[in-house]
């Protein structure tokens, strides 16, 4: 592209793109990312587009409105921080993790003429704001929570039935690992097929960390005795019989 | 009756009888350790939409705690039951930060609604549903998740199904 005179008188930018490919998408942020190396006076930008790749120092922006979805919220945030002339600031992410933004936190406290802010999908760690900004902040679309307390988790698992707490202990990391207070086995449930054997062994490996084991498993002891065994191929470590 | 004000995150004051407000054992504790004559408790972990909410739990049951003389103990315990279970139908992320403000403002019995309200949607779900439902971020590595997947395949296997075997 030849354009006399460049680009740095342009005052605002406004940039939509529907890429066709990822061929395109790079075309897409080199292009941008040459104009804003250019642009340097300018004061209203808006960019639709995922995972532009940086932000160069705007000495006169005011008003940001960016896509900070495909990991850009990261390498975006600490240069938001230098651009002390902006009053207003919209940041959108249209990305299903949050991890992302979850880690990073946003510092805008040398941002003294702020006067709004508006998060659109995007969740930072934490906000900090210049002292005395009279400002209206807008979070909407929040769509990812962290994981409940293991706490509640457990309370949670107290309504559940075995196989639904195995699903449940697929959720995240805090299910997987959650040590349940109590953990029944009834004989009934074995030999109705509601609960399965793996499913019994299962428990039992979580009994291990349970403070209360309740075994229902009426018989005599010869019986008893097969049926734990049974269950207990798949032995967790330490336990012997 | 002594009213006192407890104030949201986000700056919102309400006021409210101490004795429902007690039934939050962290405003509780709070009121014990701050002076006798502050009338103000800041609770910085709970916005004004959903101390509202919590608010609307404690003021109702203490009414109907109260009301000791004139029902039975069975009225008022399925009063309180249907009172409940109308209260407790609300969106999936009201649950969510109901259940966070429950759990951090200690109100036993609102806790373990909203647990059995959670418990109740999720039940049958996959854990992709569960995730979905909550907007819960899968935290697994690769490795990790396929353990998880092999260890849990007998309870993606429809009940029945296992049972018929």
């Amino acid at each position: 592209m030849q354009v006399s005179g460049g680009f740095g008188r342009l005052t605002g930018l406004s940039f939509r793109a529907s890429p066709q490919s990822e061929e395109d998408k790079e075309h897409h942020k080199m292009a941008v990312a040459w104009l804003l190396g250019q642009a340097k006076e300018l004061v209203f930008l808006s960019l639709d587009l995922v995972g532009l790749p940086y932000l160069p120092h705007l000495s006169h922006i005011q008003h940001l409105q960016l896509d900070v979805s495909g990991g850009a919220f990261p390498r975006l945030a600490p240069v938001l921080t230098t651009l002390v002339t902006l009053r207003t600031l919209y940041l959108e992410s249209t990305e299903t993790q949050g991890a992302q933004e979850e880690a990073t936190g946003l510092d805008l406290q040398t941002l003294t003429e702020l006067e709004s802010v508006m998060l659109d999908g995007a969740v930072p760690s934490a906000l900090t704001l210049a002292e005395g900004t009279s400002l209206r902040v807008t979070v909407s679309q929040m769509p990812h929570h962290t994981s409940l307390p293991p706490e509640i988790w457990q309370a949670i698992a107290r309504y559940l039935s075995a196989r639904d707490w195995a699903r449940v202990a697929g959720v995240c990391k805090t299910t997987w690992q959650l040590r349940l207070p109590e953990v029944r086995i009834k004989q009934n449930e074995l030999r109705q097929g509601t609960l399965c054997r793996e499913g019994a062994a299962w428990l039992l490996k979580r009994a291990q960390l349970a403070r209360e084991l309740l075994l229902d498993l009426p018989g005599d002891i010869a019986e008893l005795q097969a049926t734990l065994t049974a269950l207990m191929q798949d032995k967790p470590r330490g336990w012997n019989f | 009756m002594r009213s006192i004000i407890l104030r949201s995150c986000d700056g919102a004051d309400h006021v409210v009888a101490q004795e429902a407000a007690c039934l939050s054992k962290t405003v509780q504790s709070l009121l014990e350790e701050l002076e006798e004559s502050t009338l103000v408790v800041p609770l910085p972990n709970v916005c004004d939409c959903t101390l509202r909410k919590v608010l609307q739990y404690c003021t109702q049951h203490t009414a109907l705690q109260r009301r000791v003389t004139d029902i039975s103990d069975e009225l008022r315990t399925r009063e309180m039951e249907a009172w409940d279970k109308r209260y407790i139908m609300v969106s999936t992320d009201e649950l969510y930060h109901l259940v966070m403000a429950a759990h951090y403002l200690n109100v036993p019995g609102l806790l373990e609604l909203c647990c059995e309200g959670i418990a109740n949607l999720i039940r049958g779900k996959s854990p992709e549903h569960v995730r979905q439902c909550f907007g819960l971020v899968k935290n697994f590595e690769a490795p990790e998740e396929e353990n998880i997947r092999r260890t849990n395949l007998w309870a993606l296997v429809d009940e029945k199904e296992q049972a018929k075997k």
